[in-house]
């Protein structure tokens, strides 16, 4: 007899009572049908997915879920070192400006622009710059007025002479 | 031969016997669960009927509830079922899967309502026949009126006023006569911790219950 025992004998005759409590006549007969019936109906609508075959023991073994936790949390932390990688802060050395050559090809003369972006030109030439684009930066700093506005287009008259962009014939 | 040592002597023979069957009844098992793994339905229909019955009780008994506890007997067998590959027979499949449903039961009851709706199964005729359980209603409460639905309901309010883990070890040792150690396998912790649970479940029960003991 365990100690202190007796002073529960009533209480344990007491449920007792709880043995006697049942479920409805035939209940028992027709349960495993009914689980069996659940099984083969999730099997034919392909309910066994490859996650559920992936998670078997999370109900019986805490350490699965502690090492799966481990493999997604590494992951992560991995992705988000390779991320970092390629963030402007860390590019790698083939990515820096002077060696855009090796992954992209800088505008030919029928697509100028292209050439002119600082980051894609060839570290051995220099950076061009349209006449047109020099004469509006020297008016723009010698002029003492404000510009008209955020997105005026400057103006063309008499006193501006207007060059093509020369771009060199070789490269 | 004498009376005791006649006594001695068949109750050595029914222990026998008793172990004997327990051992039937391990290997029998073994062997559906091995059939089981292979994906034969006929053997895990065969498990079902040989625990559904005290996997039920056991859930009944932890929600008061019969449309809950189908549920989560349910879902406690088809759990198994897709978890069978996982069970190596490092503990017996009585305990493994009684850990199943529990641990189904108990994160049910975490998140189920505080209010507890209980929709109670009827007692069977044979309590009637119990003698101690008669003289108990008849002549140990103040309430000598008292009719056994109610008695059977305020023991059921008695029990979700537990915590889930005592409630448990309760429904475990006093409801279905699992041995302490059994029910350390079954949540995972010594027979110790059982016992200490056991007795405040008891003394909480004992409080809420004493208009209905002596």
């Amino acid at each position: 007899m365990e100690p202190n025992e007796d002073n529960f004998e009533q209480l344990r005759k007491l449920l007792e009572l709880k043995r006697h409590e049942g479920p409805p006549p035939g209940y028992f007969e027709d349960l495993p049908g009914g689980i069996i019936a659940r099984i083969e109906a999730e099997d034919a609508r392909g309910a066994s997915a490859w996650w559920r075959r992936f998670i078997p023991g999370f109900d019986t073994s805490p350490a699965m879920v502690g090492a799966y936790g481990v493999i997604v949390a590494s992951l992560v932390v991995v992705g988000v070192q390779l991320a970092g990688r390629a963030t402007p802060g860390g590019e790698p050395a083939d990515l820096q400006p002077g060696n855009a050559l090796a992954i992209s090809e800088p505008g030919t003369a029928d697509d100028p622009a292209a050439s002119l972006q600082p980051a894609m030109a060839p570290a051995n030439l220099p950076i061009m710059e349209p006449a047109s684009l020099a004469v509006f930066h020297e008016r723009e700093t010698n002029s003492s007025s404000a510009p008209t506005g955020m997105f005026a287009t400057p103006s063309l008259n008499g006193t501006t002479t207007v060059e093509r962009a020369a771009f060199p014939a070789n490269r | 031969m004498s009376g005791a040592a006649q006594k001695e002597t068949s109750k050595a023979a029914a222990d026998q016997s008793t172990d004997e069957e327990r051992a039937e009844e391990r290997a029998r098992t073994a062997k559906l669960v091995e059939r089981a793994k292979q994906g034969d339905l006929g053997a895990y229909d065969e498990l079902i009927r040989t625990f559904q019955e005290r996997i039920y009780a056991t859930l009944y008994n932890m929600t008061s509830n019969h449309e809950d506890a189908h549920d989560l007997t349910q879902e406690a067998f088809i759990k198994a079922y897709r978890s069978l590959a996982s069970f190596k027979g490092q503990s017996s499949f009585y305990t493994w899967i009684y850990r199943i449903a529990v641990n189904r039961t108990i994160n049910f009851l975490k998140k189920r309502n505080r209010r507890v709706n209980l929709s109670l199964n009827d007692m069977d005729a044979n309590v009637e026949n119990n003698p101690e359980l008669v003289s108990l209603i008849s002549e140990n409460t103040p309430r000598r009126d008292v009719r056994l639905s109610e008695l059977q309901e305020k023991l059921n309010e008695a029990m979700q006023r537990l915590s889930e883990s005592h409630r448990l070890v309760v429904t475990l040792h006093d409801i279905q006569g699992l041995s302490h150690e059994e029910i350390g396998r079954i949540v995972n912790c010594n027979p110790g911790t059982v016992r200490s649970r056991l007795f405040y479940a008891r003394q909480q029960l004992q409080a809420h219950l004493s208009d209905y003991l002596k």
